[in-house]
């Protein structure tokens, strides 16, 4: 059995939504962790993530967000979440172009478990 | 004065009846004391000195009403007398910030409206520190009172009662000032509030 990670950006009163600038959505200040530079230790925190995963798990829309943004970019981070396989938990998405993706439709738990 | 804030929460944000079962349980909260059973000899010995460099101390009403009938009361604990927290407690002035309180109980208290809190922090020197309090700490972050917010987050998500920050308030940047970890995974920050914060708002490009 894997184990499965979950891994959020955060502000301190818990909101989630639109880290990133070209988040989908209408949060008035979208891209709020850009405000802060991650520095060595964390870049190399989110590199030292990426590389130890097997597989991306991802919700419709945050998949719709990153499938949007990482294939434009190289390098190390941008190579890793390319070329990994991606499972998309969604009952409207009709198909999903990023490299290596499955959309899962079923049962939520079944699939999970399966994958895990 | 200095304004200092010092808050338990839980990882979801939940500052509602940390002690125990009975302490809070306003908007139907079954799960209260959440906090207790996770804080250990670090946490304690944090909260210790925070307690001995205070000059006094600020409440909101339900807060004080929940401290005076406990440390208030002379019956927590064995040693209340040697007790940190008991000593401060019972030794520096009290301030409730209440419309509604006329009659306190615990000695040395002094009850304030919300104006008087501006006064009371426009004296010189000394720290003035508010812990739980939860409306009292939203309205003073509001109007800009507050030199330092403390949080000791503890490792649960409680999923339900109040949070120490609404899902829609005013928004606020803060700076890190000092970060460190209880060996039962209590996460204790100490912020300053540094203003409006700052958005991105060009796509940026990753350097990666």
């Amino acid at each position: 059995m894997g184990r499965i990670i979950a891994t959020e950006h955060i502000s301190l009163d818990g909101v989630v939504e639109a880290p990133g600038p070209g988040d989908i959505g209408d949060h008035p200040h979208k891209g709020w962790v850009f405000d802060f530079e991650p520095g060595e230790r964390g870049e190399r925190y989110k590199l030292d993530e990426a590389l130890a995963a097997e597989v991306l798990l991802l919700g419709r829309v945050t998949h719709e967000t990153v499938a949007a943004f990482w294939p434009w970019f190289d390098g190390p981070f941008a190579d890793k979440l390319n070329a990994m396989p991606k499972h998309v938990l969604s009952t409207t998405l009709e198909r999903a172009d990023w490299t290596d993706s499955t959309i899962l439709r079923g049962d939520l738990v079944t699939e999970v478990t399966r994958l895990a | 004065m200095k304004l200092t804030t010092i808050t338990h929460v839980s990882v979801d944000g939940v500052m509602q009846g940390l002690g125990g079962p009975d302490e809070d349980r306003r908007g139907g909260f079954e799960r209260g004391g959440w906090a207790l059973p996770l804080f250990d000899n670090e946490a304690e010995t944090f909260l210790a000195e925070v307690f001995r460099r205070a000059d006094a101390f600020l409440f909101g009403r339900r807060t004080y009403e929940i401290f005076a009938g406990s440390w208030g009361t002379g019956s927590w604990g064995a040693n209340q007398g040697n007790n940190p927290i008991s000593v401060a407690l019972s030794t520096r002035p009290k301030y409730v910030a209440s419309t509604t309180l006329t009659d306190p109980q615990w000695a040395d208290t002094t009850v304030l409206s919300g104006h008087a809190v501006g006064e009371l922090k426009a004296k010189p020197g000394g720290e003035l520190q508010v812990h739980g309090s939860g409306n009292l700490v939203r309205w003073l972050v509001d109007n800009h009172l507050v030199d330092e917010i403390t949080l000791l987050t503890y490792p649960v998500v409680v999923g339900q009662g109040t949070r120490l920050f609404p899902a829609t308030g005013p928004d606020t940047a803060l700076d890190l000032v000092d970060s460190r970890a209880t060996p039962n995974g209590v996460t204790i920050q100490v912020y300053r509030p540094a203003g409006r914060p700052q958005y991105a708002t060009a796509t940026p490009t990753p350097s990666r």
